[in-house]
């Protein structure tokens, strides 16, 4: 970030889930494991606020309660929740995690990102542009944006 | 040579190109041992120096110069008058041809690395630089040789120097003015605080400060490459050190370091800050407070406001200790502006303080603990005012987080009000008055159910420990403290805190800790009510400063299943009193205790039995007599009937450095041997193999070594016995052979080699290779005594290598597999350096064991080695990239068991490390193949799925590098 000054200087923190506890079905050969929203959670929770060097998970932007996937029908819907109605990194925020689900999850699966009913003053309008095919892949043919994006999600990799 | 002649092939070597290297030394040596006077060899070279050649006579002055050098800094064979006959000489060529310069210079500067010039000539060399030569224009190597020349003569003749006063310094700003040179600057860098040190300089004060301030901040990127080495932290440095050299310079260097703080460059802040901490030790309070506000609002955005990289953050406070330090003189601060400044950041941060669950409240909190450090009278203010309003917080919020937010920086608070108080003093603090407050919410903290909490109050309580407890108070936190270790509720982190704070206390108040804490901490242990480790924790304290009384007590009433935990804190209180001198008597008979103690801890539980025997047998080190009777007591009393004790036995005899001889040997041999092979339990065939190989490894080479090695090969070879335990047995001798670098090893290493074509275990061995070249914990490394040589891994994989190319080659019917598997095994010990010379043959073979139709074993072990190698030196293996990562890429998709296929996406993750420009090509395949892998029906191959396309997907694009 620049010295340009930041929206919301002061949001509220929260506390980290522990990791995901490896069963033993999950280490047994012949069992199939269903994709749940932990694992969508899991793939989510480490991508940083493109504001703050804090994960979408500190400051509680994705919550597992709202995850909903349905593996056998091959759609998952995240909600999440900006620091505060008005912030304008919405769009950029639903548009990494849009990213990361996109690339990490099998095509099969529909990805459908929405902002949190009534967390956003322009929630429609953020939803409508997320939900648009053409309009993300035209955002990420911008190299600035890609760009911004890729640096929330490369910390998640490490 | 002799000098005449020496002489004269000097002079012919002036008209030709030959090196005249070996004449000058001999020169040289003559003037040094006074056979020759310098001015006799300058009457010689006389035409020369006078030469009307240019070339020439820059010759025969260069030679006199090198022949300084050679003499050394004390100028060895020269009388004083000479001394200053050459200085004049040299002096004077400065104002020769330019082409003699360089040479002039040389002299020069061997000149000025003699710290006894007689008085004057320091000044006369100064002076004819600063006149006769115009530094910008000569070349890098000879700018050089003046600011060396001239920082010797400062290092050495300072106070002469001195005496020219502003002429000195203007005559440096002339010289040094514009230089370009990195590896210059370094040392004007070093000239320049002195000279602002020791040298008055107006009215050149503002020239002097823009000749190194133009620098400011330092934008300097070695090439790529840089034999010189300098670095830009190097430059960095040193320049801070000049805008800090001098108060004088605080009226054009503030402003500065203002400019820069507004900058967008984060690398220019960070020094702007870092520069404001070094010139607020030398700056006065008074130039520091016009700007006070103004670096005051730049600390503020970067901590508060911004979300900056830990650099950034870290300058800041600094800088802002350094502020607050500078404020503050004889224990009271000095500035209108600061007191208000003061005022306002507390009203400010004391806003955030109360809103614990928000991101500010942290940051806030760094901003006066930095104040806080910097002044005493500032942080008694601030202690006063925001402890209370903390302890304030805390009691109206119920829930965990933000508690937890508030102890934390509670904790900091008091820690930092604390600070450099004694018990004498305390009372002077801003704490004092609040400590049974403080006291009381800590107490009411522990009876919460939430760990975490109880952990802070635990951390706060032992800061408040020697400065601020009374007797009272640290019985009840004691009492309070015992009644919490039974609870059902402690937890082990929650019990090793209590540990710690015991600890912390017994080392403030002994009699108090062991008259009312130990005595019934001991009950606590004997009782069992709470886990053994935690019980050792707490305990540990208690016997490291306790008498032998404590112990005793210990002894007689450790009974339970605690024993076994405490005990190795008992043995090791025994030890250390044996090395702080104890009366023998006393000492015999805490030993004897120990004794007792022992047999009853073996009883009780082997594991902590043979740690107990360690540290135990420590006290007993190179007592070959000991070792004998306890080998002889054991063999026949324990070990034949209770194999189980062979752990103890591995423990002790294998970590000593002598082993027992003669007749205890034999009996010791004769009963471990059928252990090795025979032995139901594989734990116990282990011991004995590993006792069998310290063994092997320690005795002497001769008649009784090999009589052992025979008999024991006789039982590996012996068809009769299971061939998984005879593998074994071989391997962990050779390994303790190798290890000593054994005459005959040449034997085994063929052995092993031929004993991978063996179709049912020849996997098993090369495991084994693993087991050779790996460090173990119990047996064979340096702390227990082993007998290595240097560099045995390497020896054994350059031996090994080869056989096992031929055999791979050359025999159809050998077991490949395990072959392959050989030489994975060993890649991850290999240094480097060693790996090269084979790389080119082994990773083409290696890449061939990735694939689907291999035993998963073999490609796990391959896969591990390539990692192994990557984590290191990713570069050597870049030219295989482009063949490894399609097979990669199968295995990912088509391993037969989830480990291949996780192993496989790691190891492609992994390969993110190597240089782009050798991955991109691939970069499109990897990111359509791993699509698949996505879908695989195992969640963690899943996880390594994804994560391994992101890393390719990111793979040169814009914001990941």
């Amino acid at each position: 970030m620049t010295s340009k000054g930041i929206e919301n200087v002061n949001p509220q923190l929260f506390t980290k889930k522990t990791k995901r506890e490896i069963t033993s079905e999950e280490e047994d050969e012949s069992v199939e494991d269903p994709i749940d929203e932990r694992e969508i959670f899991d793939l989510l929770r480490d991508i940083n606020d493109p504001e703050h060097p804090m994960s979408l998970e500190e400051l509680n932007v994705v919550q597992i309660t709202n995850i909903e996937v349905d593996d056998k029908k091959s759609s998952v819907k995240v909600f999440y929740t900006p620091t505060i109605p008005h912030c304008s990194m919405a769009t950029l925020i639903g548009l990494s995690i849009k990213v990361c689900l996109l690339r990490s999850l099998p095509p099969r699966f529909k990805v459908e990102v929405n902002i949190s009913p009534g967390s956003h003053a322009s929630e429609e309008a953020v939803n409508k542009q997320l939900a648009d095919k053409e309009r993300v892949s035209a955002a990420l043919e911008n190299s600035n944006l890609l760009e911004v994006v890729n640096q929330c999600l490369v910390k998640s990799l490490e | 040579m002799a000098i005449s002649t020496a002489i004269q092939k000097l002079r012919d070597s002036f008209n030709s190109e030959e090196s005249a290297n070996e004449s000058i030394r001999c020169i040289s040596q003559s003037i040094a041992s006074k056979e020759l006077t310098i001015l006799k060899l300058v009457e010689d070279l006389q035409p020369d120096l006078l030469n009307q050649q240019n070339t020439h006579r820059c010759k025969a002055v260069s030679t006199i110069g090198t022949i300084l050098e050679q003499l050394g800094p004390e100028l060895k064979g020269l009388n004083e008058k000479e001394v200053e006959l050459v200085t004049e000489f040299f002096c004077s060529k400065l104002k020769d041809h330019h082409s003699i310069l360089p040479a002039a210079l040389q002299g020069l500067h061997a000149l000025s690395t003699a710290p006894k010039l007689s008085p004057g000539l320091a000044r006369l060399i100064s002076q004819s630089i600063f006149q006769d030569v115009h530094c910008q224009s000569q070349l890098q190597h000879d700018r050089r040789a003046i600011y060396k020349t001239l920082k010797n003569l400062l290092a050495f003749h300072l106070k002469e120097l001195q005496d020219l006063g502003q002429d000195f310094v203007f005559g440096l700003i002339q010289l040094a003015d514009q230089e370009r040179d990195p590896r210059n600057l370094l040392i004007l860098f070093s000239i320049f605080p002195v000279v602002a040190r020791y040298f008055r300089f107006e009215p050149f004060t503002e020239e002097f400060f823009e000749v190194f301030s133009c620098y400011f901040p330092i934008d300097f990127t070695p090439p790529a490459n840089d034999p010189y080495a300098v670095t830009k932290e190097q430059l960095c440095d040193g320049l801070r050190q000049c805008l800090a050299g001098s108060p004088h310079f605080a009226e054009y260097c503030l402003p500065l370091l203002q400019e820069k703080l507004e900058s967008d460059l984060v690398s220019a802040k960070v020094e702007a800050l870092k520069t404001l901490e070094l010139c607020c030790q030398t700056y006065q309070a008074g130039q520091l407070e016009k700007w006070v506000d103004s670096f005051w609002t730049g600390i503020r955005r970067e901590v508060l406001i911004n979300v900056n990289t830990d650099d950034l953050e870290h300058a800041s406070l600094d800088a802002l200790a350094a502020l607050s330090r500078a404020f503050t003189t004889d224990g009271e601060f000095n500035s209108p502006a600061f007191t208000k400044l003061l005022k306002n950041v507390l009203t400010e941060c004391q806003g955030h303080l109360c809103e614990p669950e928000r991101r500010l409240m942290t940051p806030s909190s760094y901003i006066l603990l930095a104040i806080c450090s910097g002044s005493a009278p500032a942080c008694a203010l601030i202690v006063s005012q925001v402890i209370p309003l903390l302890m304030d917080q805390y009691r109206i919020r119920p829930q965990s987080n933000p508690r937890q937010f508030i102890l934390n920086s509670l904790n900091k608070m008091v820690h930092a009000g604390l600070y450099g108080f004694t018990e004498e003093n305390v009372a002077q603090s801003g704490l004092a008055s609040l400590i049974p407050k403080l006291l009381e919410l800590y107490l009411e903290v522990l009876k919460e159910d939430d760990a975490v909490l109880r952990n802070l109050s635990l951390q706060g309580l032992s800061h408040l420990i020697g400065t601020c407890l009374n007797h009272q108070d640290l019985e009840k936190v004691n009492g309070t403290l015992l009644d919490l270790l039974q609870k059902s509720t402690a937890t082990d982190s929650v019990i090793a805190e209590i540990g710690h704070f015991f600890c912390k206390s017994a080392e403030k108040n002994e009699n108090l800790f062991l008259e009312q804490v130990l005595v019934k901490l001991l009950d606590i242990a004997v009782s069992g009510s709470i886990p053994t480790d935690g019980c050792a924790r707490t305990i540990r304290p208690g016997i490291t400063t306790g008498s032998t009384q404590s112990f005793d007590s210990f002894r007689t009433k450790g009974r339970t299943r605690n024993i076994p935990a405490i005990a190795p804190l008992g043995i090791e209180n025994i030890g250390r009193r044996r090395s702080s001198g104890v009366t023998p008597s006393h000492l015999c008979l805490i030993e004897k205790s120990g004794f007792q103690f022992i047999f009853r801890v073996i009883l009780l539980d082997q594991n902590v039995g043979r740690n107990v025997f360690v540290t135990f047998s420590a006290l007993y080190r190179k007592a070959t007599e000991f070792i004998n009777e306890q080998t002889e007591q054991y063999v026949s009393q324990h070990l034949a009937r209770s194999p189980w004790t062979l752990s103890i036995m591995e423990a002790t005899l294998g970590s000593l450095d002598a082993t027992p001889s003669g007749h205890s040997l034999e009996r010791l041999v004769n009963t471990l041997e059928p252990l090795t092979v025979c032995h139901p339990k594989a734990d116990v065939r282990l011991s004995a193999c590993r006792l069998m190989a310290a063994l092997v490894n320690k005795l002497p080479e001769g008649h009784e070594l090999e009589a052992i090695l025979d008999s024991l090969r006789r039982k590996w070879q012996d068809p009769s016995t299971d061939r998984c335990n005879s593998v074994c047995l071989f391997v962990w001798i050779t390994k303790a052979l190798l290890m000593r670098s054994y005459s005959k090893l040449n034997q085994y290493i063929q052995e092993l080699v031929d004993s991978l074509n063996d179709p049912t275990h020849g996997y098993q061995v090369a495991e084994g290779f693993k087991t050779i070249l790996c460090d173990t914990e119990e047996c064979l490394n340096f702390n227990c005594h082993a007998n290595i040589r240097l560099m045995y891994r390497q020896r054994f994989f350059q031996e090994v290598v080869p056989r096992l190319l031929k055999l791979y080659r050359e025999s159809e019917s050998c077991n490949k597999a395990a072959c392959f598997a050989a030489i994975a095994n060993q890649l991850a010990f290999i240094p480097e350096g060693v790996l090269i010379a084979h790389i080119t043959t082994l990773i083409p073979l290696l890449i061939q064991c990735l694939s689907t139709d291999q035993p998963a074993q073999l490609i796990i072990s391959t896969i591990n080695a390539f990692m192994g190698l990557m984590s290191d030196n990713v570069s050597a293996i870049e030219e295989y990239i482009s063949s490894l990562v399609p097979r990669l890429l199968t295995l990912a998709k088509d391993g037969i068991t989830m480990d291949v296929r996780r192993l496989a996406l790691q190891c492609l993750s992994e390969l993110r490390k190597a240089q782009s420009i050798v991955l991109l090509p691939l970069r499109s395949e990897v990111i359509l193949r791993l699509v698949p892998c996505l879908s695989d029906k195992k969640r963690l191959v899943r996880r390594e799925a994804a994560l391994a396309r992101q890393k390719w997907i990111m793979l040169g694009q814009p914001g990941c590098n």
